[in-house]
């Protein structure tokens, strides 16, 4: 299998794979932190069956769960932004990039790893949102 | 054949050029001549499509696309180098992105201009950076070398240095648009001159032309713009009359 050039992905000059490496170190995190929900999910359960107490909404038990990757999605859209100001940093080489024959690359560079993570990312954020559905409605 | 038809570019409501008309050929070492704000920057960004503007430019009968860009080259005192890049990255780079690239030409005003090829491009000096600037430029394998005022900081060694190889390694097809303040330095180098005040071009006049009729580039830039060589010392002597009363 062909290994991914990463720096391809990335502006000329910035390393792609310890972007990409940082991504996934996001995107794992955020996962993590996520993770809160399985055991608010269980606690709302035991609260129910021992006091009684008014199960609480999906929306109230997930609380602050999707927290992580919202702060992710943020920080790829910053990394967006920076994609194209690092080109203006000390030079225009913006200039250059606008130059290429390989018509897209400029674009490319910039969009392909924050579009990437947030892909990734956003599939991730939806199965761990339907699993933290289906474990609601199993368990409550 | 390089060619410019009816060329208007504006910023906001400012029309930065206006109607411009310019056909440039093969092999010319053209001198892009005019006060600042003139408009010499924005015709150079204009022509590589680095800015929008209206009218046409053409290659060889052909629009530029991306299918023609690489026959044009770009070195701007604002340098286009990427900063983090070391000029060994930078040829690597260049060679995989543009196909004409010419190593040879690279490694030889590398050799000639003592630039260290593994120095970061932002941690070169001044004179450095535009020399880096000016080598990418002249290695690219364009047909159209544009230059913006590319020794823009550099001292005058360097420049005359630049002005020598420029003239000894340039071949018969290749065309230097080069705009420059500096016009007694670049009178021997260029072989025609266009001037250009408030977006319009003001005179265009081969060197040979000027030679036969008697008159010098200076000479010649001057006479167009209408400067008056008295105006200093009318200045002097009205702010000191206007001191005395």
């Amino acid at each position: 299998m062909r290994r991914i050039d990463w720096d391809k992905l990335s502006p000329v000059g910035i390393s792609g794979g310890r972007r990409a490496a940082r991504i996934g170190i996001g995107t794992l995190a955020a996962a993590l932190w996520s993770c809160g929900a399985i055991s608010r999910i269980s606690r709302a359960r035991r609260y129910y069956e021992l006091y009684r107490r008014p199960v609480p909404s999906f929306r109230d038990v997930l609380g602050s769960a999707p927290a992580g990757f919202e702060i992710l999605w943020l920080a790829l859209a910053v990394m967006l932004i920076r994609n194209y100001t690092y080109h203006l940093r000390d030079s225009r080489a913006d200039y250059t990039m606008r130059r290429l024959p390989r018509r897209w690359e400029y674009h490319i560079r910039c969009w392909a790893l924050p579009s990437l993570g947030l892909i990734i990312s956003a599939l991730l954020a939806a199965i761990l949102l339907a699993l933290y559905g289906w474990l609601y409605g199993k368990i409550i | 054949m390089l060619e410019i038809q009816n060329l208007s570019t504006r910023y906001g409501y400012i029309l930065a050029l206006e109607g411009v008309d310019l056909t440039i050929g093969p092999g010319e070492l053209v001198g892009l001549f005019g006060e600042n704000g003139a408009g010499k920057t924005t015709l150079m960004k204009s022509i590589l499509g680095l800015l929008h503007h209206g009218g046409e430019v053409t290659l060889d009968d052909e629009p530029l696309t991306r299918r023609n860009i690489e026959r044009l080259s770009f070195a701007t005192s604002e340098h286009s180098f990427f900063p983090d890049l070391t000029p060994e990255e930078h040829r690597k780079f260049y060679r995989d992105h543009f196909p004409r690239w010419r190593d040879g030409r690279y490694r030889a005003l590398m050799d000639f201009f003592e630039l260290p090829p593994t120095r970061r491009a932002g941690f070169l000096s001044t004179g450095q950076k535009n020399e880096l600037e000016v080598i990418l430029a002249l290695s690219q394998g364009a047909d159209y070398i544009l230059m913006d005022e590319p020794f823009s900081g550099s001292d005058v060694f360097n420049r005359g240095d630049f002005y020598k190889v420029l003239s000894g390694i340039l071949e018969d097809t290749e065309t230097v648009i080069l705009s420059t303040h500096l016009i007694e330095e670049v009178e021997n180098f260029v072989s025609r001159a266009v001037l250009i005040r408030k977006g319009k071009i003001l005179g265009d006049e081969l060197i040979s032309t000027l030679e036969d009729r008697g008159e010098d580039l200076m000479g010649f830039v001057t006479r167009t713009y209408g400067y008056e060589p008295d105006r200093v010392s009318r200045a002097i002597e009205k702010l000191t009359g206007e001191e005395g009363q």
